[in-house]
Parts: C-alpha cells; sequence; structure tokens
C-alpha cells in the first residue's frame, strides 16, 4: 500500500473538488439558502473556530446557490479598491475617483442584480472596509457574507454599526465523531484502501476525534502526518512503526504539536 | 521525515511521562484508600460500650474476661440498671461464695495498642471529676474504669456526670477473691462484710487533710462521705456528723451518709434522735442495713 498516495489525500486542499460534504455543512448551507430566499438582504456572519473548515465551505459554496458570488480571499483590501473590483466584476469601466461616486455607481450597478459578496477572515478587515461593507449591506444591492473566527466575531458583532442593523450569524462546529470516521472512511475508501479502513477500529477514530477535537484541519493534518511516518518507516525498515495504530498516531500528533512532549 | 528517530525519542520520552503520571496518581490513590481505611479502624478502635451493648444480638463480643459482668444495658436515651439483689441472684450460683464485689464505670474497650488514646481519654475523665481512672489490660483488651467501689450506690453521682456530659459507660461489677486465713465460715463471711463496707479510698490510707483539700476543690458525696466516716471511726462523732450531712446535700438517697450520722448520734447517745433519723430513711428509702440496725437498736431497749 502506497502510505505517501494516502497521504497526500489528507493534504489540505483549496480546490472545492476535494470539500468533503458531512451532514454539518449540509446543514448550514440548507440554511443560508433559506436565508438568501426568504429574507431581505443583509450581513451574514458565518463563524467558527480556526481550522474548522470556514474557507473550504465557502469555496464550497460557489455554484451552489442561484446567487453568483464574488469571493474576496484577501482581506488587507483599501476601501477604495474593493468598491473598483466590484464594478469591474460587472464588466463596466470606473467613471470617477471619487469614493462617494464610486459607491454611488457600484449601488446602481447591482442594485437589481443577485450577488452575495463573500469576504474571509473579516477579522482582519480595517475599520474603513467595515464602514463600506455597512454602506453598501444598507443600500440593500447585495448580501454580504463574512466568515470570521468565532473569537473575534463577537468582539465585532458587538460594534454598534453591526449590532444595530439585520444580520444573522451561522456557527459552523467541529465535526462529530461519526462524521470523523465517516470522513476517514470516504477518503481511504477513495483510493482503495479498504482493508486500511477496516483496520482503523472504533478506538482509533475515538483516539483520532479525542486529538484533534473535531476540528477538520487538525484531523487532515493528523492523518497525513501518520501516513508520511508509516511510510518513511516501511521505506527505512521501521518495522515497529510500519502499521497505522495508536503509536503511530501520537507519535503524528507529537510531530504537529498536539501532544506537548 | 530526517526527524523520525527523535521524533521516536520524543514519543518514548512521552510515554515514560504518562506512565509516571498514571503511576504517581495509582499511588496516592492507594495511599489515600489506605489512609481512609485506618482512619475509619482507629475511628472505630475505641468501642463504644453501650451501642456494643445494643447490637451485642447481632455482632460479634469482645473478650470479656470472666469475673467481668455487664450491669447496664442502654437503648438510646434510657438507662436501666439491674438492681442489685438481681445481681446477687445471677452471680452467686456461679462464683464462689468466698468472693467481694467491686463495682466501677467502664467507660472504654480498645484493643491493645491504642494505649496512647486510652491514657487521653483518661487524663479527660479526671479531668471532668471522676476519681481513681485506671487501665487494666486483659487479653487483646484494655479497660478503661473510674470510682471503683464496694457499694454500687457511690456511683450514682458518677453515673448522673456521665450523663450529664453524655460519656457512653457501663457499671462493671468484679468479683474478688478474698484469701481465707481460717477455715470457719462465720470468719469468712465477717471478712467479706468487713471488705465490702471499707471504701477504696480508706485503703489507700489517705489523710483527711489531703480528702479536705481535695472537697474543697472537688466538692462531691463520694469525698464528704469518706471523711465523715474516717471521723467516725477516729470516734470524733461531732465532725462525723457535721461531714455526714455535706454528703447527705449531694446525695440524699444514699444510706451511708444517714447510718453515720445516725451511729454518730447513737455513740453521742441521741439514741431517740438516732433511730427517728434511720425511720425517716426508710420511709422514703429502703434498706437492709438501715432496717436491721434499727432493729437492733430497738431490740437493745
Amino acid at each position: 500500500m502506497d502510505y505517501l498516495e494516502l497521504a497526500q489525500c489528507f493534504e489540505e486542499r483549496i480546490s472545492s473538488g476535494y470539500y468533503h460534504q458531512n451532514s454539518e455543512v449540509i446543514h448550514i448551507k440548507n440554511k443560508i439558502e433559506s436565508i438568501i430566499d426568504n429574507d431581505t438582504k443583509q450581513l451574514l456572519f458565518l463563524t467558527g473556530e480556526p481550522g474548522v473548515g470556514k474557507s473550504a465551505f465557502l469555496n464550497y459554496l460557489d455554484g451552489k446557490f442561484s446567487y453568483d458570488i464574488i469571493k474576496f480571499d484577501i482581506p488587507f483590501l483599501e476601501p477604495i479598491d474593493f468598491v473598483k473590483i466590484l464594478i469591474k466584476k460587472t464588466g463596466s469601466e470606473v467613471d470617477n475617483y471619487s469614493l462617494e461616486e464610486l459607491i454611488k455607481q457600484v449601488i446602481s450597478l447591482y442594485k437589481n442584480s443577485n450577488y452575495i459578496v463573500v469576504l474571509d477572515e473579516a477579522q482582519l478587515l480595517s475599520k474603513d472596509m467595515i464602514e463600506i461593507i455597512r454602506i453598501l449591506a444598507d443600500s440593500k444591492a447585495f448580501w454580504f457574507l463574512l466568515a470570521m473566527h468565532k473569537h473575534e466575531s463577537q468582539k465585532i458583532l458587538k460594534e454598534p454599526q453591526f449590532a444595530s442593523r439585520p444580520h444573522k450569524v451561522i456557527q459552523l462546529q467541529n465535526i462529530s465523531l461519526d462524521e470523523c470516521k465517516e470522513y476517514i472512511y470516504t477518503e481511504l475508501e477513495k483510493k482503495d484502501a479498504t482493508l486500511l479502513a477496516n483496520t482503523i477500529t472504533g478506538k482509533y477514530i475515538k483516539y483520532i476525534h479525542k486529538l484533534t477535537q473535531g476540528n477538520m484541519r487538525m484531523l487532515k493534518k493528523l492523518l497525513y502526518t501518520s501516513f508520511l511516518l508509516i511510510d518513511y518507516a516501511q521505506k527505512n525498515n521501521e518495522d515497529r512503526y510500519k502499521s497505522f495504530d495508536k503509536c503511530i498516531l501520537t507519535m503524528a500528533a507529537i510531530e504537529i504539536g498536539l501532544i506537548n512532549a | 521525515m530526517h526527524n523520525f528517530h527523535d521524533l521516536v525519542k520524543r514519543y518514548k520520552r512521552y510515554r515514560l511521562r504518562r506512565f509516571l503520571k498514571f503511576f504517581a496518581i495509582g499511588v496516592v490513590i492507594l495511599f489515600l484508600v489506605v489512609g481512609f481505611f485506618l482512619y475509619v479502624t482507629q475511628q472505630k478502635a475505641p468501642i463504644s460500650l453501650v451501642k456494643k451493648e445494643i447490637k451485642s444480638s447481632n455482632t460479634e463480643k469482645p473478650k470479656i474476661p470472666q469475673n467481668k459482668v455487664k450491669v447496664v444495658v442502654k437503648k438510646e436515651t434510657e438507662i436501666k440498671i439491674v438492681p442489685a439483689k438481681k445481681i446477687k441472684k445471677i452471680k452467686t450460683d456461679k462464683l464462689s461464695k468466698k468472693s467481694l464485689k467491686k463495682y466501677s464505670l467502664q467507660f472504654l474497650v480498645v484493643e491493645k495498642g491504642n494505649t496512647y488514646l486510652v491514657k487521653q481519654r483518661k487524663k479527660a475523665l479526671e479531668e471532668i471529676g471522676f476519681r481513681n481512672c485506671k487501665l487494666t489490660s486483659y487479653g487483646k483488651y484494655i479497660y478503661l474504669t473510674c470510682n471503683e467501689t464496694n457499694n454500687i450506690k457511690e456511683l450514682d453521682m458518677y453515673i448522673k456526670l456521665a450523663k450529664r456530659k453524655k460519656i457512653d459507660y457501663l457499671i462493671d461489677t468484679q468479683y474478688v477473691k478474698v484469701e481465707v486465713k481460717t477455715k470457719k465460715e462465720p470468719d469468712v463471711k465477717k471478712k467479706v462484710r468487713k471488705e465490702i463496707s471499707t471504701p477504696m479510698l480508706k485503703m489507700q490510707n489517705i489523710n483527711l487533710q489531703q480528702l479536705q483539700k481535695s472537697f474543697s476543690q472537688t466538692p462531691n458525696f463520694n469525698i464528704a462521705l469518706l471523711i465523715a466516716r474516717n471521723y467516725y471511726t477516729n470516734k470524733a462523732y461531732k465532725k462525723a456528723i457535721i461531714w455526714a450531712k455535706k454528703a447527705n446535700q449531694f446525695n440524699k438517697d444514699d444510706a451511708d451518709s444517714w447510718l453515720i450520722y445516725a451511729k454518730s448520734l447513737h455513740a453521742l447517745k441521741q439514741n431517740k434522735q438516732a433511730k427517728q433519723l434511720l425511720r425517716i430513711f426508710l420511709q422514703y428509702e429502703y434498706s437492709d442495713e438501715v432496717e436491721n440496725l434499727l432493729k437492733q437498736w430497738e431490740n437493745e431497749q
């Protein structure tokens, strides 16, 4: 069995093609869809622990709704650049260099369109950017979906410009034990490693879930490192570490910093 | 994976640390369990005599020396004392006629090895006011008894004291063999009677000054009675009357103080008053000794 290949399937990828749709993800997607269909245009906040899969989820959303998605991955934007990008996305030319005029232009361009503006790592946005987003959200021309870390979101949402406006907060949770099991088995089966999947019994799944606390990023990292270690042991005749067991998982957890040793 | 071997070392170190951690926790838990067990057993060691009596039908009795007989049965707050007459009936069949009864209050029975605890309890009891506390060792057990006396009634005030202080006790009856020098029966009886009527403290030759001093420190019936008895035997009848009255103030039910009072009056040739005094006592309490003495005096006339 090629453990290097197995390791690669747990590598962190941004592409939506590799996204694992667990029940939590489907539930959140349906919730957003329901809000968009039934409510007026407003701010949506997607919160969650770092590594829970917010960015991957935002990538996965592309093409899932009747609305078009304009995604901004870089949070360090200047308000004027942000507005210009929005204007250019429609194929229009920037008419003016005054921010006030640009805002008017972008609102008029998007007023009757169906767009969702998605901003990742929104906790890093500057105050000016937040102000522009607030003005554009008030115009009811866009849906805004701002993904941010749970901890910082609590502080941002208490700001008066958000607290006083209609908004919805959607929280992405860590995966459960069953979802963890389902994810590992699905990924291994994709690589025709059913035999290995059968050796990863409930006690290993429990140990993996305990170590990673259901955090997707850490889960992938742990499995990726575990398979790399087995691959190394096989290639260097380290007999004790050639198979997937608790020892390998503990070593991988030490390596990625989940266990302080 | 150039750091694979380093990782293996870290893993082994982690395992060792984890093992030691659990081992230490295990050892601590074990110590706590053992400590708790020892604490519980130590707490149970000083057996509450009264409770033991109640449970006696279900639980194993401690080995009590053959010449010790328990008299008191306590149920929660109620205390029943078996009358002295009954004890005589029960015991005289089994025990030799040539024996002398001694009564004392037994407070504690503990296994050997808890001597320090018993000594502490002894000290505490003496501080409360109990007298002549002593430790007696029989077999596996150590017995803490106080106020040994030949007259069970002398224990009354100490029983009241124990009740007031809420101390568990039982009345311990001991049969002491009396050495018989002659084979004649009447002499043996005389000796036994003499032994019974002689109080413990008198046998220890405590002088009157000491007794009066201790009475001034802790006034009680026993000391007053002893002093009265001492004066009476020394033929100081007026002083005997004074001390008999003092003893009587503490315990009006006890025949001894009345007897000394009456005998002293009789010795001072105030026969009428002496007899009247005994009659008054017999109106309220019954005493063989008082009745016999009264009959004797009436016959003398």
